[in-house]
């Protein structure tokens, strides 16, 4: 199955933002606030920055909320509830939706209509936004990469295919580099004006599953199913070095690195039950030690950082979402 | 002593030649090869598309035979031939195959239920495993493929057997029950076989491979 990082909770109509319904159970530190949904929601995606999240309900409708105080700012009509894809662009400024057979809308959250129409041969498995708000990549499933001007909708240049694909995608914050964590379990870097290949790591025998640049874009983390995070030169793919092994089997499903680049916080999901919560942990990127966790009451889909250092956890079940604020 | 292998119409004359082929009177030679090589090359349509998962892991060793003794679970001998579009069999391709356990759980430490075979030279392959488990979060019984051969494209797929419970009996109608599952094709059917003290499920799962 596929693992992405989206919220696959449930929305619409009325929303309610206050007190949690389920307050966490194992840490002080995180502070909760829910919104409530009055359908099933299908699919979800959390923006970078953590501010904003799009989540498609089964009214075929798709709700952006601004995470800061649950408030929502825009709803737009949807062709279809069969969504499978969603990502946000960053502040929020654009949404992205797909469907099983390919049909791929870049919407803007602004005029509610569509920014561009793709017809790709599978659902996207991967999208990232530049950190500018300027170049839309999506990796369809068992496709290469696609690069796209978001502007005029005009797609620029593809990677080299690799077979099935890639699990994450990541910009590196000056927009220069592209990093993929792809399902032949190679970890590549794509130069991202070009589209053309820079360096590859192969150090994993199971597929890298999340996946973030550090702050100075010199180096690429990465988490697997390998139970390992490496960390990746971004000029050459060797490894630099290595996280001491997980105590069990895991499906990564988020890595984000701090704004100040010092922290980078991972959450990841039990491979034998994919519905039991394990924890968020924030790990000293010098170091490399764990610099503290905390326990969810539910499983966490969606993990950010916002631009004031605030660690936020959206998970959440059919009815709502809730939202985990760590400082 | 090196031999080189016969096309199918030297193949045909040599049997001619020896009387182990004839032809009716109402059917030149000529006709009846050039029928029987189109029957060989008939265009097939390529295997369907389906999703790599999360738990693939390079360089697992070959074995026919991933069930071991005392493994629970219905044993299940799965066979099928290597092609390409046109019909021409694969030999040499490398086929790689994983799988959950009985219980539902991807090995991800060692190689358990995972394997890699190469297509022999009539392009066939066939392992021995068991029925394998309803991994968590995933509707049904599914075993993965990815296949490569030089020239072709890789072909990424998986195998769901027709008498899982998901289906209640109509794969045709409830194949969707699984969202993952595109195309009822990969739902293959199941024979049972072997004699009471040993029963075993028989899949043929034929793998048609794109040029590139």
């Amino acid at each position: 199955m596929t693992l992405r990082c989206v919220l696959t909770l449930a929305l619409v109509g009325s929303f309610s933002f206050g007190a949690a319904a389920q307050a966490p159970q194992f840490s002080s530190q995180a502070k909760t606030q829910t919104i409530v949904y009055s359908s099933p929601a299908i699919t979800g995606g959390l923006a970078p920055g953590a501010d904003r999240a799009a989540v498609v309900g089964s009214d075929k409708k798709v709700r952006l909320w601004d995470l800061a105080d649950g408030h929502l700012l825009r709803t737009i009509e949807l062709s279809t509830a069969d969504i499978d894809f969603t990502a946000v662009s960053p502040a929020g400024r654009f949404i992205l939706t797909g469907d099983h057979g390919g049909n791929v809308v870049l919407w803007n959250t602004e005029t509610g209509k569509s920014q561009f129409e793709l017809r790709l041969p599978h659902a996207p498995s991967a999208a990232a936004f530049s950190a500018d708000g300027k170049i839309l990549a999506i990796a369809p499933a068992s496709e290469p990469i696609q690069f796209f001007d978001i502007a005029s909708g005009r797609r620029l240049w593809e990677t080299a295919a690799v077979t099935g694909g890639t699990a994450s995608l990541v910009f590196s914050r000056d927009g220069a580099s592209i990093a993929s964590a792809d399902t032949d379990t190679v970890v590549r870097i794509h130069d991202a004006r070009t589209g053309k290949l820079i360096a590859e790591n192969r150090d994993f025998l199971l597929e890298p599953l999340a996946i973030d640049f550090t702050g100075d874009g010199k180096q690429v983390i990465a988490a697997g199913a390998d139970k390992v995070i490496a960390f990746i030169d971004a000029s050459t793919g060797k490894l630099v070095r290595k996280l001491p092994k997980m105590d069990q089997p895991v499906s990564w499903s988020s890595l984000k690195v701090s704004p100040d680049g010092a922290h980078f916080a991972t959450v990841c999901m039990t491979a034998e039950n994919l519905g039991k919560p394990r924890p968020v942990e924030i790990w000293n990127m010098n170091s490399g030690q764990k610099q503290s966790e905390w326990m969810p009451p539910s499983i966490i889909r969606g993990l950010g950082w916002t631009h004031d250092g605030q660690l936020v956890s959206v998970g959440g079940g059919a009815d709502s979402m809730l939202i985990w604020r760590i400082q | 002593m090196k031999t080189k292998s016969l096309s199918r119409r030297e193949l045909l004359l040599k049997c001619a030649a020896v009387g182990s082929l004839t032809v009716i009177p109402s059917l030149s030679f000529d006709e009846a090869v050039w029928a029987w090589q189109q029957s060989d090359e008939k265009p097939r349509k390529p295997t369907p598309w389906n999703e790599i998962g999360p738990f693939y892991k390079r360089e697992a060793p070959h074995s026919a035979q991933l069930r071991r003794p005392g493994d629970p679970g219905l044993p299940v001998k799965i066979a099928g031939k290597v092609l390409d579009t046109r019909g021409e069999l694969l030999s040499g391709a490398k086929i790689e195959i994983w799988q959950a356990s009985p219980q539902g759980v991807y090995d991800l430490d060692g190689y358990d239920y995972r394997t890699t075979l190469i297509a022999d030279k009539q392009g066939k392959y066939d392992f021995g495993s068991v029925m394998p488990g309803h991994y968590a979060g995933r509707v049904c019984q599914h075993i993965h493929y990815l296949v490569n051969a030089p020239g072709h494209k890789p072909l990424i797929t998986q195998l769901y057997f027709a008498t899982d419970t998901v289906f209640d009996g109509d794969p045709i109608h409830n194949y969707t029950r699984d969202p993952l599952i595109l195309d009822s094709e990969l739902v293959r059917p199941v024979m049972l076989a072997g004699d009471p003290t040993d029963v075993h499920a028989l899949v043929n799962f034929e793998l048609v491979l794109e040029r590139l």
